[in-house]
């Protein structure tokens, strides 16, 4: 992304999102009747549009406030991170949250903005994942971003990260975070967060330099639940943020899905209840295209053409049945470690393969292929 | 009347030069002792008394005073024992002058006056090579080994003094069976069932001295897989064997009966163990640790991840330089420790293993869990390999495997050429001259840049596939001087990027 320096909208709107003694709410009511540049002057000289939304001494405390605010800050701040601001009033503003009752007044964005214009469907679920939770989130995120659905998320430990990641892999992909822009959290996702920032988007309703608090994350969840179409829920314990999200979404009309999983697993006691509650369950991708109302046609379609032969044909026949490690790979080939290392090698290479741990899978391109081809 | 016997002390894996002085003379009837004797050194003077008394002798109801020069650092253990009760006799005239002048002397006593072995004999008996020593019965063996002087030594220490005074005999010492083989009969790798590339990884590791972590599920034949390993090893060369033994004798790890310790020693410690007990220490002789017990051959360090992170921390200094130096307020030694590491841990704390979709723990275990093990140790194992369970195919396969004679012939080869090449094993190749000794064909810089460019491999990481890649070459039928693409791609797999996520 070229740096681009912020326009005087945009570092005014980031300073009166900043003030403390504005309230969301109010700050939405003056940004309805007035653009932000011109609210700013409001404030300073008093004029009656912005006073009567205030107590006096309210008032007061937002002059001095925005008095002492150093607004050239802000503006080389936003620079730095080369973050964009939008009011609830501007065009680029998302269609989802324009009705919303409880919109944010200003939207901080990191990132391809043109990604809200398209259609988005949430992946949340704990930060305590199992394994298998997280594959499922990837999978799903790949599929997902590959039929060119946006996946939202809110790049949290577990089921977020996984379907971020998923979903950067084949498609685009928007986190929803509860901090400023200028930091990532949790730290150990910096890379994720780079590569977000970097070719998708990351939206924050807070000014930069605000640190996370736990009560964020659930007003973050609201922005998650009414920015996408649907809420699939990957995995959730009884308590949790996830189902903040799926019950901000049911309040939104949101259609709200959950992915089954045994009553014995206390990571999936959550989304077990959304479903018995009437989430429809998620048991593959195409519960969600089909709740989307997409066909088959959107699917995406194989993705590699190289062509295999030899050693590779048998592996990649073996593979379909089950994940080997490279162990059970030669027992199976019967033949010398080099010959089946370098058949795996060239399999990884065009990725129709994948490793993780040193087992080996089909990917998901092949796996597909593999369906249609029946 | 005063007397003076040449003795030994231990700290660390060295000896020391003791010299025991006795004095009796008039006062009080008493006994002490000077030069920073530690508690079991101070007891001496109980047990002397008594084995004096027990074997006949007279003991002087006189003021005795011993001093262990030099006085400024602390002697230890109970070697000193024979050593003052001679030079009681001797300063009583209950022992001819002439019969200790020229030995040097160690040994512990019991109450009724027998001679008792130590720990460190060899080490002792190294501070005077050319000297004749008297040395319990137990050490002479490993006392030839070190001095070219004579050894004597008898059960007790009513013969001591009679052989001493010419009219006893020395006890006889077994005839000589140092200079021969002993045939090593450990498990056999044929018993090991499937597993073709861990026993692949086992072969690699044996012949190019490559760290080796197994990772697995319990139950997946880890543990069986390592304690395989020193037997693939070839015989130590003979002054690494010299080493090896002393630093055992030091310790007190029982010596194989010929004294040389001539097989890759193998050491497993539990995974409660302290700091000092893995890189050694303890108050005052800082005894060696396992890792200085493990020199020259394999340490095994099951549930690697159990281990308190400290101590596995504390196995870096080792790795890098092939010593560990102990520092006390009072003394600094420095102890070999070139060992092998071989690991084995779980991949998480279910322990259902690697297999997708298999692992019931959540993420934060599962990283708590490894990230014990994580960095600079994970880093320096050249070959990783994840292991699984055996189907029931292979358990109950009746076709032996390979054995371990065959593969260790393999092994010896390569060794043998990594050896001609430079002058040490392949892990050992110094960064500088990697070039020299492990060149690259145009084929296989492709494939290493290509995994650079993808991330997959660290610049510490591609040195070391390049050394592995050198083992794996060495160890065909027909040795490549080149490595070539297929060597790499092989080394690589070798080298399983655990619970980091490639994605």
């Amino acid at each position: 992304m070229t740096v681009r320096a912020p326009s005087n909208a945009e570092v005014a709107a980031a300073a009166l999102a900043s003030l403390t003694a504005m309230s969301p709410m109010r700050l939405r009511q003056a940004l309805s009747e007035r653009e932000p540049e011109g609210l700013w002057g409001d404030i300073e000289v008093g004029r009656a549009n912005i006073r009567r939304l205030f107590s006096n001494d309210k008032f007061r405390q937002l002059q001095t406030e925005a008095h002492r605010f150093d607004i050239e800050a802000t503006r080389a701040q936003l620079s730095a991170c080369s973050t964009r601001v939008i009011t609830c009033i501007s065009d680029d503003f998302p269609a989802a949250l324009r009705e919303d009752g409880d919109k944010p007044p200003v939207l901080f964005l990191r990132g391809d903005l043109s990604i809200l214009q398209q259609r988005m469907v949430a992946i949340v679920g704990t930060r305590r994942a199992t394994a298998s939770g997280r594959a499922t989130a990837t999978e799903l995120g790949e599929q997902l971003a590959a039929a060119g659905i946006v996946v939202v998320s809110g790049l949290a430990l577990g089921v977020d990260t996984a379907a971020h990641r998923g979903a950067m892999r084949c498609g685009s992909t928007v986190a929803v975070v509860g901090c400023g822009l200028d930091r990532c959290y949790p730290a150990r996702h910096q890379a994720v967060f780079d590569e977000m920032t970097e070719q998708h988007l990351v939206i924050s309703e807070w000014p930069l330099g605000t640190p996370p608090a736990p009560f964020r994350f659930p007003m973050r969840n609201r922005l998650i639940s009414a920015l996408s179409e649907i809420v699939v829920v990957v995995e959730s314990g009884d308590t949790g943020g996830s189902l903040i999200t799926a019950r901000e979404a049911l309040e939104r009309g949101r259609a709200v899905m959950a992915v089954p999983g045994s009553p014995r697993v206390a990571t999936s006691s959550g989304t077990n209840a959304l479903i018995r509650d009437g989430a429809t369950p998620v048991t593959s991708v195409d519960d969600v295209f089909d709740e989307l109302g997409l066909g088959p046609s959107c699917r995406p379609a194989p993705q590699s053409t190289h062509r295999v032969k030899g050693m590779a044909v048998e592996i990649v026949h073996e593979l379909s049945q089950e994940s080997l490690t490279l162990n059970q790979l030669v027992e199976r080939m019967s033949t010398s470690i080099g010959e089946v290392v370098v058949a795996v090698s060239e399999l990884l290479q065009h990725q129709i393969i994948t490793e993780s741990n040193g087992w080996f899978e089909l990917s998901r391109s092949t796996l597909v292929s593999g369906k249609e081809c029946q | 009347m005063i007397a003076s016997v040449t003795s030994a002390t231990i700290l660390g894996a060295r000896g020391y030069s003791v010299q025991v002085e006795v004095h009796v003379g008039r006062g009080l009837p008493g006994f002490s002792m000077l030069g920073l004797p530690d508690e079991a050194c101070r007891e001496a003077r109980d047990r002397v008394r008594a084995a004096v008394l027990s074997s006949g002798l007279n003991w002087p109801d006189q003021k005795i005073t011993v001093n262990l020069a030099p006085p400024h650092h602390r002697k230890t253990g109970s070697g000193l024992d024979l050593p003052i009760a001679l030079g009681v006799l001797l300063a009583t005239q209950q022992l001819p002058a002439d019969g200790v002048a020229t030995s040097c002397v160690i040994g512990e006593l019991g109450l009724d006056g027998s001679i008792r072995s130590i720990p460190g004999v060899a080490p002792m008996v190294g501070v005077h090579p050319q000297a004749d020593w008297i040395v319990p019965a137990d050490g002479v063996r490993e006392a030839q080994l070190v001095t070219s002087g004579k050894v004597r030594s008898t059960a007790s220490l009513r013969e001591l003094v009679d052989a001493l005074a010419g009219i006893g005999d020395w006890g006889t010492v077994p005839p000589g069976i140092q200079n021969e083989h002993t045939v090593d009969l450990g498990p056999d790798l044929a018993d090991v069932r499937g597993q073709p590339v861990a026993r692949f990884a086992l072969e690699v590791a044996a012949a190019g001295g490559h760290h080796l972590l197994f990772i697995g599920p319990p139950g997946s034949g880890k543990t069986m897989l390592a304690e395989r390993l020193p037997y693939l090893l070839p015989d130590l060369p003979h002054d690494l064997s010299l080493e090896t033994t002393m630093v055992q004798s030091a310790a007190g790890v029982r010596l194989p009966p010929g004294g040389l310790v001539r097989r890759p020693p193998f050491r497993a410690p539990h995974h409660t163990s302290t700091a000092p007990a893995l890189v050694g220490g303890g108050a005052h002789h800082l005894r060696p640790g396992e890792i200085s017990i493990a020199h020259g051959g394999v340490l095994f360090l099951d549930e690697m991840g159990q281990f308190a992170p400290a101590v596995i921390d504390c196995l870096r200094e080792a790795l890098e330089t092939g010593s560990i130096s102990i520092s006390r307020a009072q003394h600094h030694v420095t102890l070999p420790a070139r060992f092998q590491l071989v690991g084995a841990t779980n991949p998480c704390p279910c322990g259902e293993g690697l297999r997708p979709g298999a692992c019931r723990c959540d993420e934060r275990s599962r990283r708590r869990y490894l990230g014990r093990l994580s960095g600079p140790i994970l880093d320096r194992f050249d070959l990783r390999v994840a292991v699984e369970r055996s189907q029931v195919g292979e358990l109950m396969a009746t076709e032996p495997s390979e054995s371990s004679a065959i593969v260790a012939k393999r092994v010896e080869k390569a060794r043998r050429l990594a050896f001609e090449r430079s002058g040490g094993t392949n892990a050992d190749i110094p960064q500088s001259e990697i070039d020299t000794f492990a060149p690259l064909s145009t084929a296989a810089v492709r494939r290493l840049r290509a995994e650079l460019d993808a991330g997959h491999l660290t610049g510490r990481g591609l040195h070391r596939v390049r050394r592995t890649s050198r083992t794996i070459a060495d160890l065909e039928a027909t040795p490549n001087e080149i490595i070539d693409e297929r060597h790499v791609e092989i080394a690589l797999s070798l080298r399983t990027a655990i619970g980091v996520e490639r994605q």
